[in-house]
């Protein structure tokens, strides 16, 4: 089986921050700590060449060191490539995560390894296996010996344990299974193991929300073109077009237009997910129309939008939700909708 | 408190001319037993059927599962302050059990359609259970692995109940009479010798130097919905209702002072709780189990739902809690509290473990609010909140074989969603409705 | 976004949040009669324009009067 070998100038052995502007290169067999990877590996898999490229050369010419990693995939047509262990160096790791991206994408499978706080694993842990190395060249010997043992199983087409097991950084795909014993006797384990201050890991990391950036502020509100939202689930009374209680996949839109106020013989919420009796009493409770329709008539504002815009909120999945709200959002601008009101229940 | 459980193991249930217990064998006279049943004028007809583990057969709609629990000395009945019985604090003394054997509340109620889809309230005392979905489990095939209720002898009880009255009295008279039959069945033990019994006793004085633990459980009211706080679901001590933080003791929850219907917190997984069962284990090795702390879930507003949290922490911080374990039993807006309980833990420096289903990686959230205080979660895999609508078929779910029998609701809704549609219960169906909120069973999930 | 449980909409990245009654009746309270319903009512659109005019660089809460 032949393996590619990327690793930056200085563990090629050509130098260090003098020579991190040397370009692309390609050498046969191992070397530097390929030599070693090269013996953890064995007798079937082998280190037939290996790529080079000084880190500064490398971030300052991407396209051209994309091109030369492609070219060089292309016409040797590796069934492995191992990149570093980049350790805590910051451009190095980020190579070596291109390396293995661009890898994956041509079909061949790869594997690098890095510290946790390279810059690297933020970049590139979601599509490109990273297994988790010291922060310097301590650790070298732990790292080839993991990466050494993931590449036997990617060459021998082993699946893959967890990520916590096998050592690599989670890409965020989760799969069920089952663990070691009972989830109550986990948490007590778990319990256990903070209390004492010992190792412990959560058997689910909470990614951080995406921060959304706030529109600026309207300048003349007397003027703007205001668009009414809910997710309340409010309809028509009756249903009329069958909208589903909960987790429909689309939003819907109801004329409103020369109505004063949404009266409860005319509209009701399908909402599943909270008691409506309040609201189907008096629906301006999760859509304000009287008041939008009182401060229209009082010069307040002047522009509100003919179509009440409507979802019915419980249980939709957030990536649907996403799309409901983009969906949406293209609606409103091609409706010239400054902005809108939602009222969430 | 100290408490002794005597256990007394169920291998047999069959009919029999005197309602007794030996061997291993409850006999039961069924005639004798419903003509008990029916003197509840509540109750207009009734009848009883028994499944075993490994039958063909399939349990639809059940409003609540007992197990047959009966004080022998010390304070108070098991299960009590429902239905009428007994308010006085349980948890010490001697309690007997049977183990093996659930008394199954399969009642008319059994969710059905509300008029014109709508949540009135008058209706709505049967939201307290689920929001409509039917809830099943089969008593062998794949979903006898995962949901503990096919291991046990069901002895079912289908009732059905006077039209005339309030839906909410209705579901209150067909669990009493679930209760009664409990009680029978638990009564034949009385005067035996268990084949097993253990010594709870918390918080006894054990050595100082152990950390304390604290468990907090979080259960879903049906206050909300119904707009009554006496509507049927889950009540602690019998009350439903949205109320302050509880402190309980351990041996409460076994005496069953936690109980009643929803469609994962039966009162028989209830008064079994792995968590509770798990931290006695440790109590006085390596932990000092101290206490159970229940809130009510659902509130309506961020403040009453901040005040629970708050509560709930401040309870555990008194009695001197270094860590706490944390379950929820429902979906939604439930979890801002539960969420938050967690955070108001961590913030008074109690370590937390929060054991919890996540939802499904496609749908983009594992969680419905993601607060980074909860850092130690233990997960049991994607949420199963609704049965799928049949010809929908989630890749990572089981299919659910043809049965042969069906004991309680006998066709289901083809489209759950729109509580639309009937199919035969007995068909092939896609998924269950079933969580692991108490941490019963090994299944999770892992990063990959 | 008018909301009665504002927490989650903070903490999801909402920019502009005006604290809403109770989930059952977001814009407003049927307790306090049809006309000081009608005016909270209208201090909960209010403060939602004014929100929609001003200025915010991060999750805002926005409490309107009651009464």
């Amino acid at each position: 089986m032949r393996i590619l070998h990327y690793l930056n100038q200085f563990f090629a052995g050509k130098g260090a921050e003098e020579a991190a502007n040397l370009p692309f290169d390609i050498i046969e067999g191992p070397v530097g700590p390929g030599i070693p990877l090269n013996n953890l590996l064995g007798d079937s898999f082998n280190i037939e060449y290996t790529m080079t490229a000084g880190d500064n050369w490398a971030s300052e010419n991407i396209t051209e060191f994309e091109n030369n990693i492609r070219e060089q995939i292309k016409e040797l047509k590796p069934d492995l490539i191992i990149a570093g262990p980049a350790f805590n160096a910051g451009r190095y790791g980020i190579t070596s995560g291109l390396v293995c991206e661009i890898s994956n994408s041509m079909g061949i499978k790869s594997v690098t390894s890095m510290f946790s706080e390279n810059p690297g694993v933020l970049s590139y842990r979601k599509n490109v296996l990273i297994l988790n190395s010291s922060e310097d060249v301590k650790g070298m010997k732990d790292a080839l010996e993991l990466l050494s043992n993931l590449s036997k199983k990617l060459l021998n087409n082993e699946t893959l344990g967890p990520a916590h097991e096998e050592g690599y950084f989670p890409r965020f795909i989760r799969r069920e299974g089952n663990r070691y014993a009972s989830a109550s006797i986990r948490a007590g384990d778990m319990l256990i193991k903070r209390i004492k201050e010992e190792k412990w890991e959560t058997e689910l990391t909470l990614e951080d929300v995406s921060q959304i950036s706030p529109a600026p502020p309207i300048t003349n509100i007397k003027s703007a073109n205001l668009a009414l939202i809910t997710s309340g689930g409010l309809v028509p009374k009756g249903n009329p077009e069958k909208q589903v209680r909960a987790n429909s996949g689309k939003w819907w839109k109801y004329s409103i237009e020369g109505i004063k106020t949404l009266e409860a013989s005319e509209w009701e919420s399908i909402h599943r997910g909270f008691f409506v009796g309040i609201t189907n009493e008096n629906p301006n409770y999760v859509l304000p129309l009287d008041v939008l329709r009182n401060f229209e008539s009082q010069g307040i504002i002047s522009d509100i939008h003919n179509n009440a815009i409507s979802v019915s909120g419980v249980g939709t999945h957030v990536s649907d939700s996403k799309e409901i709200g983009k969906d949406m959002a293209k609606y409103l601008k091609s409706q010239n909708i400054d902005c809108a009101i939602l009222v969430a229940t | 408190m100290k408490l002794e459980i005597g256990t007394f193991y169920v291998k047999d249930v069959i009919s029999s001319n005197v309602t007794s217990y030996e061997n291993e064998t409850l006999k039961l006279n069924i005639e004798e037993i419903l003509k008990e049943i029916l003197s509840d004028r509540a109750i207009i007809n009734a009848s009883i059927e028994i499944a075993k583990p490994g039958d063909s057969t399939r349990i639809v709609g059940y409003r609540d599962i007992i197990e047959p629990r009966i004080k022998i000395s010390g304070k108070g009945v098991c299960y009590p302050g429902v239905c009428n019985r007994s308010a006085e604090t349980v948890g010490s003394g001697t309690t007997f059990r049977l183990d093996g054997v659930g008394v199954v509340n399969l009642s008319d109620l059994s969710p059905t359609p509300k008029k014109n889809n709508s949540n009135n309230s008058k209706d709505n005392n049967i939201k307290g259970i689920n929001s409509g979905f039917d809830i099943l489990y089969d008593m062998s095939g794949p979903s006898a692995d995962i949901i503990p209720y096919s291991k046990i002898i069901n002895v079912c009880l289908i009732t059905n109940t006077d039209p005339d009255l309030s839906i909410e009295k209705r579901n209150w008279a067909s669990q009493e009479a679930t209760l009664k039959l409990s009680d029978i069945i638990s009564k034949t033990v009385i005067e035996k010798k268990p084949d097993e019994i253990e010594i709870f006793n918390s918080p006894e004085s054990v050595n100082p130097d152990l950390p304390k633990v604290v468990y907090i459980s979080c259960h879903n009211s049906p206050e909300h919905f119904s707009h009554s706080v006496s509507a049927f679901g889950t009540g602690i001590y019998g009350l439903t209702r949205l109320n302050a933080p509880w402190l309980l003791n351990p041996n409460e929850w076994f005496d069953g002072a936690v109980a009643g219907g929803n469609n994962v917190s039966t009162s028989w997984l209830l008064v079994n709780n792995p968590v509770i069962k798990d931290l006695y284990r440790r109590h006085g090795k390596e932990i000092n189990f101290v206490g159970c702390i229940a809130i009510r879930t659902r509130w309506s507003h961020q403040t009453e739902k901040n005040i629970t949290s708050n509560q709930a922490a401040k309870i555990a911080s008194q009695i001197g809690a270094e860590g706490a374990i944390i379950t929820w039993d429902n979906g939604g807006n439930d979890f801002m509290e539960v969420i938050r309980t967690v955070k108001a833990c961590e913030d008074s420096k109690i370590k937390t473990v929060f054991i919890t289903f996540e939802e499904h990686p496609d749908t983009g959230s594992p969680l419905l609010e993601t607060l980074p205080e909860a850092r130690a979660i233990v997960s049991t895999g994607w949420g199963r909140n609704e049965l799928m609508p049949i010809d929908s078929i989630p890749e990572y779910d089981l299919k659910l074989p043809q049965v042969n029998t069906v004991i309680g609701k006998k066709s289901i809704f083809a489209n759950q969603n729109a509580l639309s549609g009937t199919i035969d219960a007995r068909s092939e169906l896609r998924t269950y409705l079933w969580n692991d909120r108490y941490g019963v069973n090994k299944w999770s999930a892992f990063d990959y | 976004m008018i909301t009665a449980i504002f927490s989650l909409a903070l903490t999801t990245g909402a920019s502009r949040v005006i604290k809403g009654a109770r989930i059952e009746h977001v814009c407003g309270d049927p307790a306090l009669g049809e006309e000081k319903d009608f005016n909270y009512r209208k201090n909960i659109v209010q403060m939602a324009l004014d929100a929609l005019s001003t200025e915010v660089t991060e999750p805002t809460l926005f409490e309107p009067k009651v009464l």
